[in-house]
């Protein structure tokens, strides 16, 4: 959260969107994994 | 590698991809708070600084420091009583959120219990000695049917189906499909939820434009005269500045804090209470629903 504080908006919403990529990466491996 | 090592491998797998993604969804969550935060943060800083400025730029002279100070001070608490609702509701959002979270993790840990159940019973000795059973019966239905004998057909049919029942290998496959069906509603309401936390930043900017707007705006609401015609007014009537500062500014301030205090923020905090009331209520609902199938 100390990372966080020094961002700025831009860049934390930037962060949260690579984020997001990755998530759903991670979901989609593990959907295939369990057929769903 | 057998059946048990090939399923607890997928199990540790799946165990590590959704610990990876459940502290990916923790720190996107914990992101879009602070991000919540410190943009309104801002917004509310920036209005009560706009507030401060026009305030002194326009009561120069004559300001009377005590009550301007008291305004500021009451605008300030009422943007920061609308935001603090804004905060408790987005909090039980993301509460309810969690809690479909667990359940679809609960589901994810069950489908992958099942898929084992399902591989071992394939090669158990008691599911073959089970499907000869069920197949010897069928055969035995065939041949009752083409000799005619009702009777025997309707027995066999109920022997059969009472066989049918505890057939185990379908019994995983309803409950796979259900874990399957439940994953599914799971994230259409977790998907839900997201929208709403993220249409709370809407509905929070539209309540703090309606209890102070712009410095321009400000005004021209509580009279409907343009902040430049007060400006020059006031310039160009300097005897009669300090009371023109009252009547035009201060005054209309005033009333419109009033307002704010005695209306405006219970309205926002009613509302906000009822939708969390409704959404919450008929999301609760729903995952019971799910829990109890």
């Amino acid at each position: 959260m100390e990372e966080t504080n020094e961002k700025t908006v831009a860049e934390l919403i930037e962060l949260e969107n690579k984020l997001v990529t990755e998530k759903k990466e991670i979901q989609d491996k593990i959907d295939q994994i369990l057929e769903i | 590698m057998d059946t048990n090592e090939e399923v607890q491998d997928v199990k540790i797998e799946i165990n590590e991809l959704y610990s990876s993604l459940v502290n990916l969804d923790k720190e996107i969550i914990n992101i879009r708070e602070y991000i919540f935060k410190k943009e309104f943060d801002e917004i509310i800083k920036e209005r009560i600084e706009n507030l401060e400025s026009f305030l002194q730029i326009q009561g120069k002279s004559y300001i009377q420091n005590d009550e301007v100070n008291l305004i500021i001070k009451g605008y300030k608490e009422a943007l920061n009583k609308i935001f603090e609702s804004y905060l408790q509701i987005r909090m039980k959002f993301v509460k309810n959120r969690d809690e479909w979270k667990k359940f679809e993790y609960e589901q994810l840990e069950l489908l992958i219990l099942k898929k084992k159940e399902k591989k071992e019973l394939k090669k158990s000795e008691e599911y073959l000695t089970f499907r000869e059973e069920v197949s010897k019966l069928r055969k035995e239905l065939y041949r009752v049917t083409v000799e005619e004998n009702m009777e025997e057909v309707k027995n066999k049919t109920e022997e059969l189906d009472k066989l049918l029942e505890n057939d185990e290998f379908e019994i995983c496959e309803k409950i796979m499909a259900n874990c399957k069906k439940n994953i599914k509603e799971t994230r259409n309401n977790i998907r839900e939820r997201d929208l709403q936390i993220k249409n709370l930043k809407g509905a929070l900017q539209e309540d703090i434009d309606r209890v102070l707007d712009n410095k321009d705006k400000a005004l021209t609401e509580v009279k409907n005269v343009s902040f430049i015609k007060k400006l020059l007014s006031i310039f160009t009537n300097k005897r009669s500045g300090a009371k023109k500062f009252n009547e035009d500014i201060l005054n209309p301030l005033k009333s419109k804090l009033e307002k704010v205090e005695g209306e405006i923020i219970s309205e926002i905090q009613d509302k906000n209470k009822n939708d969390e009331e409704t959404i919450i209520q008929v999301s609760i609902q729903k995952l019971e629903q799910l829990m109890q199938v």
